[in-house]
């Protein structure tokens, strides 16, 4: 266990300590392998989903072929091409909308957690408030209500998916609150935001993070969600929106199962990368392990050396 | 440290000691009814604020009153110039019949009303429940009360959720029962590798049931409740209605039950390492009886717990999981109504949501304190 008390203060102790997880390597390489998915999109794809091309009957949920290797949808086009181009948009809105969530969310746990009193009293009482709203029945009706373009899923989500890392956040700030090296940054005349930035935010920082990576399966399932139930961009072939298309437009009847199987299967590969890299994250960067606080006493003693812990 | 804390010659007045325990349990009671009272009042703001807020994003802060004028004005003049009479009158006749028509309509909408007041009618009658006449949904029994359209498919949704969740529950507990006891076998690692599979939604699951069973198997039916027609036979119904919710079923089972089973395994070993667990061991207490008082007992306040959330992903879970199943409840009402984009459904629908979620989160405290004698409530502001 040596490696744990040095573990958050050097990149490579980091990823030394990391590398034990198991379940966070899985998960680490499933991330990258839909990320690389997605970016090197042109480059993978063999067709073109946004070309024209002309369809026969016969090419509508044609079976997997030589030409079509995982066969072809609704409207004739390649699903394997249309799967690497999908990642695109779920994980763009995934990341984004993760993003939004996180930022409003650590703003008001800090905020909440650090001042205390009646900004924490009115901005929990507002936490609860939205969680009282069921999230997706909002979201369907917000997005219903507005234009269904990609920015306004992303800001749905977003705007509704704060409120879980609002209390994470809140709850570690009070606990660092009653550090000891925060009592003394005072005493010597730390002002707020010293004090937030140099001593709270690098040590919320770590379950900021962990946190971010499991909003982003969240946002990446609620937008799939969203897009099956059609309330998305129709433009913009999603994971979500391939199922959407081919659950109403009959794969069922056609046992076109390669229609139906293949989105929904980047779907689980995407949020089962983000809950085991989020798994592994935490086992290396939750400051709930008791040999955290050494980690300190350890720096400030002797670089570099391995601590018993 | 005074003398007479060593002095054991103290009388002991039993009925001081009576009169006292009454006292602290009258105590107790004023104690814990504050509090409820207390978190009760706090529970019902909450939910107040909760459905103004979604009043005012489902009317778009007033900008939907906006587009309905719009469609009024546009029904109206299509009706009357679909009658000949009304062509034929003369301009300035046209005109004041037309508005006359249209302010009508306005006032039955209540659109004649400034949006601001109309939303605080609203909120009042969405927390009395006064829900109202919908707009374009009709039950089917013919009735518009948005009260008649939800309670008429209630039933349904309990039926499929309210049987699932009980498998569901029942499996996972004796599953995880099991595993504890089996710590570190096969059948252990299994499970924790297999509980990530509960992060995909459990609709997922099902559209990949009626993929294998009903698409390409044929063996069970692709959706719905019972078959079309319904059979007469109330034995038939039955027999027909749980062939229709084995998928359903199936779905809400494997969605959760790894994760779930995983968690009681965790559960029932922490407690089963507690110190009265070895106790009741050394007392020589058979297995089966140290599971069910001493293991069972302390989880239960987790149990709870997790089965009053199972509830409420029920309701939204509900939506997307009937609607891949056609399963004629209020989740697929829901998603009807948004696609109907009829308010009054929509918003009747958030408004049982926050009340249950409210409703459960206090009974769950309240239950809590009454189970878990651990927990004293209304002690030193918590």
């Amino acid at each position: 266990m040596s490696d744990t008390a040095v573990s958050t203060t050097s990149i490579r102790g980091f990823w030394r300590s990391f590398r034990r997880s198991r379940m966070g390597l899985i998960g680490l390489f499933m991330f990258l392998v839909v990320v690389l998915m997605a970016v090197f999109a042109p480059a993978i794809a063999p067709y073109d989903p946004k070309e024209v091309v002309r369809v026969t009957i016969d090419d509508i949920y044609a079976a997997p072929s030589a030409e079509h290797w995982l066969g072809t949808d609704d409207a004739g086009r390649d699903v394997l091409s249309n799967f690497i181009y999908g990642s695109r948009v779920s994980l763009i809105v995934g990341f984004f909308a993760s993003f939004i969530s996180i930022f409003i969310g650590s703003f008001v746990g800090i905020v909440a957690g650090f001042y205390g009193g009646r900004a924490e009293n009115i901005l929990m009482r507002f936490t609860d408030i939205m969680l009282v709203i069921p999230d997706l029945p909002l979201a369907v009706v917000i997005v219903a209500l507005t234009k269904p373009s990609l920015w306004n899923i992303i800001f749905v989500i977003g705007a509704l998916g704060w409120t879980g890392s609002a209390r994470l956040v809140r709850s570690q700030t009070l606990a660092v609150k009653q550090r000891k090296f925060v009592l003394r940054a005072r005493s010597i005349g730390a002002g707020n935001m010293h004090i937030i930035r140099y001593h709270i935010l690098p040590m919320v920082l770590p379950l900021i993070v962990v946190n971010t990576v499991l909003v982003i399966s969240l946002a990446i399932l609620n937008e799939s969600t969203l897009s099956f139930l059609g309330l998305s961009d129709p433009t913009a072939l999603s994971w979500g929106q391939m199922l959407n298309f081919a659950f109403t437009r009959g794969a069922m009847s056609a046992r076109a199962w390669w229609a139906l199987v293949m989105p929904g299967l980047g779907i689980v590969w995407a949020v089962l990368a983000c809950t085991l890299l989020g798994q592994g994250l935490e086992q290396v960067l939750n400051p709930r392990l008791e040999t955290h606080h050494l980690a300190v006493g350890v720096q400030m003693v002797d670089r570099g050396a391995e601590v018993q812990a | 440290m005074s003398q007479e804390a060593f002095n054991l010659d103290v009388e002991v007045d039993v009925e001081s000691i009576e009169s006292s325990s009454r006292k602290a349990r009258s105590e107790t009671v004023k104690r814990l009814a504050r509090y409820t009272g207390l978190k009760l009042i706090a529970l019902f703001l909450t939910v107040v604020a909760g459905v103004y807020i979604t009043i005012i994003i489902a009317n778009m802060g007033g900008h939907v009153d906006e587009i309905r004028r719009g469609v009024i004005r546009e029904q109206t003049v299509l009706a009357l110039n679909a009658d000949l009479q009304f062509r034929q009158l003369p301009e300035a006749e046209r005109t004041a019949i037309l508005d006359e028509r249209i302010a009508l309509a306005e006032k039955r909408f209540g659109l004649d009303q400034p949006f601001i007041l109309r939303s605080f009618r609203y909120l009042t009658e969405a927390l009395t429940l006064n829900l109202g006449f919908s707009e374009f949904l009709i039950s089917d029994s013919g009735s518009r009360l948005v009260r008649n359209i939800i309670l008429e498919r209630l039933p349904s949704t309990l039926v499929l959720f309210g049987t699932g969740n009980l498998i569901l529950f029942f499996a996972s507990l004796s599953v995880g029962l099991g595993l504890s006891r089996r710590y570190g076998s096969f059948w252990d690692k299994f499970i924790l590798g297999m509980a990530p599979t509960s992060s995909a939604p459990g609709w997922f699951y099902g559209l990949f049931l009626i993929l294998i069973f009903a698409s390409i198997l044929g063996w069970l039916p692709f959706g719905g409740m019972v078959d079309a027609p319904p059979p007469e036979n109330p034995l038939d119904y039955a027999l027909s209605l749980m062939r229709h919710m084995v998928l359903p079923i199936g779905a809400i089972v494997i969605n959760a039950i790894f994760l779930n089973a995983y968690t009681w395994r965790t559960f029932f070993l922490i407690f089963s390492s507690e110190d009265y667990v070895d106790m009741a061991k050394a007392k020589g207490l058979t297995d089966k009886m140290i599971e069910r008082r001493y293991i069972l007992r302390p989880t239960l306040p987790n149990i709870i717990t997790s089965f009053a959330f199972l509830l409420i992903n029920l309701w939204t879970g509900a939506i997307i999981l009937e609607t891949v199943f056609n399963w004629p409840g209020i989740g697929e009402l829901y998603f009807r109504s948004i696609g109907a984009f009829d308010t009054p459904v929509i918003l009747a629908n958030i408004v049982v949501y926050a009340y249950l979620l409210a409703l459960t989160v206090f009974l769950l405290d309240f239950i809590y304190a009454l189970v878990d004698p651990r927990v004293r409530v209304g002690q030193k502001g918590e």
